[in-house]
């Protein structure tokens, strides 16, 4: 006999039945995902920067001793 | 031909040991034996009174016949082929012992490691492997990698860091950290090998413009050059560059367990010096440094960060914030070196190595991880202050966040007794990529029992920061569950209560 289990399904279905399922705000969601967007993007810019400065501090110390 | 014999000796006795193996066995004078012997002192000083030494000769290390073969063997003067190696055990041994087959377990209790002799005076200490277990202080959590040896014809096994002074000719210290790193990784896991002095040479060779040979030590892209081409993603962080952040980003990928090429110097006070070791790990958490992190050390790119938290009166600790001391596989002293991230050369005689400081680093990532530590911190921090389920007003919460492996992380998940079953079964149970982010969310009483109460995952693999990152985090009494590709996250009220935290990437022996 083949017995197919999902633990998971069994777990989100019962916490949904004992009223514990949460309705995302989407709209607070959407904004906070912007907001998140904005300042990763911030972070994206400064990572550039930060990696190709590396990149050329790599190269000026022979290490041999 | 002439057969292998064997020297044994208590370690005490280790430099009359080295003189006898340098004066009979690599044809050295007395007195050149002797200053060399003294010279090595340290490395018998650090191990535990109470270990014995087998010497075997001769002994064909590999690391050595390779350097042999493409380098020393065409100089003027003769240079020996073979080496000696020196297996250590915990208290006394005879050679008996390896013939009682009754004995054989407890002998292999009690195999501490080895290190090879080579004839490359002043330079002799060659491949090694020499298990924490054997040093009077070992109070650290490092990487470690177990390989299998002979000792007296009999097959043992020990774990720890390879480790391996520089020849200065075929190997100085840029090569020799390169060797140790493919060294650790080639034993460990199938997806690399290791790799002998004469592949680093022929791999470097497409990208330099002299010969290699005697060897005039490699800059920090060059290293990372070399993993590249042996496997790894590799990135290269530089102190100029980071600033503030650069500690941090160190800390956070020792706490991954990942191996890190680190590069020293003190140009910066006008001196020559530069020199690559490993860090490997950190000495074990002192609970009253955890009291002195400062909170909010954050590097805030975009302005808005310290001012919204403020507004809450959020206090966020950063665990990479903490101060301990680092572990160093540093091929001019022993294996296993403390020492502080400022200072990292302090421990060293010659006064001039003390304005050491270091300025780069390279870690060697798996391939496939796409999402690296500033980034994937930054949106993190992001997630926890801007995020839908930001961190609640007043809030003083402890962040401890690295990398580790999903086959790694489950596995601890699940032999966890301490974790909720529920948030564990949803854990256990969602797809993951092979590399994840994990943040673990505490307090400071909770973390020096070495317990958290929150935990987010964010995928390794996903480098578009503009999608979302996370596939599951239970934090705050509500746990979301990621997945969907709309990004939209399904969310439960389940609290989660403390759980021990998660310790599998570096290991106390």
């Amino acid at each position: 006999m083949i017995k197919r289990i999902s633990e998971s399904g069994e777990i989100l279905a019962k916490l949904a039945k004992d009223g514990k399922s949460k309705a995302v705000d989407l709209t607070n969601y959407g904004q906070a995902t912007a907001k998140l967007n904005k300042e990763m993007e911030a972070v994206r810019r400064d990572y550039k920067q930060k990696d190709s400065a590396s990149q050329k501090s790599a190269s000026q110390v022979t290490l041999t001793a | 031909m002439k057969k292998i014999e064997i020297i044994l000796s208590k370690v005490t006795s280790g430099v009359d040991l080295l003189v006898e193996i340098l004066k009979t066995e690599f044809s050295i004078s007395e007195e050149d034996a002797k200053r060399s012997a003294n010279f090595h002192k340290p490395y018998f000083d650090a191990l535990k009174d109470n270990c014995w030494l087998i010497a075997e000769f001769p002994y064909v290390d590999r690391v050595y016949r390779d350097s042999y073969y493409h380098y020393y063997s065409s100089k003027l003067i003769p240079y020996k082929r073979d080496c000696v190696r020196v297996s250590i055990f915990d208290d006394e041994i005879s050679l008996d012992d390896f013939r009682d087959l009754a004995k054989i377990e407890n002998l292999k209790s009690r195999y501490r490691g080895f290190f090879v002799l080579r004839p490359t005076l002043p330079f002799i200490i060659g491949r090694s492997l020499i298990s924490p277990k054997a040093l009077k202080i070992n109070n650290f959590r490092i990487c470690v990698t177990k390989i299998h040896t002979t000792v007296n014809s009999i097959k043992f096994e020990i774990e720890g860091f390879p480790h391996s002074s520089q020849d200065t000719e075929t190997i100085s210290c840029a090569e020799t950290t390169i060797w140790a790193v493919m060294e650790y990784f080639g034993t460990k896991y199938p997806d690399y090998k290791p790799v002998l002095p004469s592949k680093i040479i022929e791999v470097l060779n497409k990208i330099t413009t002299e010969r290699q040979i005697p060897s005039k030590g490699l800059n920090i892209q060059q290293m990372s050059y070399a993993l590249k081409e042996f496997g790894f993603g590799t990135r290269i962080y530089s102190k100029d560059s980071y600033s503030s952040d650069f500690k941090k980003l160190f800390s956070c990928y020792v706490e991954s367990g990942i191996p890190l090429l680190v590069g020293m110097d003190n140009g910066h006070a006008g001196g020559n010096i530069g020199h690559a070791a490993i860090c490997i790990g950190h000495e074990q958490i002192d609970n009253g440094e955890v009291d002195n992190i400062v909170p909010n050390n954050i590097v805030d790119i975009s302005g808005q960060m310290i001012n919204t938290l403020n507004a809450k009166n959020i206090k966020i600790f950063d665990w990479d914030d903490m101060k301990r001391k680092f572990i160093f596989v540093d091929d001019n002293y022993p294996a296993y070196q403390k020492a502080n991230f400022d200072s990292p050369t302090i421990h060293y005689s010659d006064p001039a190595w003390h304005t050491c400081r270091i300025n780069n680093f390279v870690v060697p990532l798996y391939s496939k991880i796409y999402l690296e530590a500033f980034e994937a911190k930054n949106y993190l921090m992001n997630y926890l202050i801007f995020g839908h389920q930001p961190l609640a007003n007043n809030s003083n919460v402890l962040v401890r966040f690295f990398l580790t492996s999903t086959r790694s992380f489950k596995d601890g998940l699940a032999l966890n007794s301490s974790f909720d079953i529920t948030v564990k079964k949803l854990i256990l149970n969602n797809p993951m990529p092979k590399f994840i982010w994990i943040a673990e969310l505490s307090t400071k009483e909770l973390i020096k029992d070495k317990k958290a109460d929150g935990i987010l995952i964010l995928d390794a693999t996903e480098a578009n920061i503009y999608t979302n990152i996370m596939i599951f985090t239970a934090y705050q009494g509500e746990i979301n569950i990621f997945g969907d590709s709309t990004g939209i996250p399904e969310t439960f009220s389940v609290p989660l209560p403390p759980f021990s935290i998660y310790e599998n990437n570096l290991k106390t022996l």
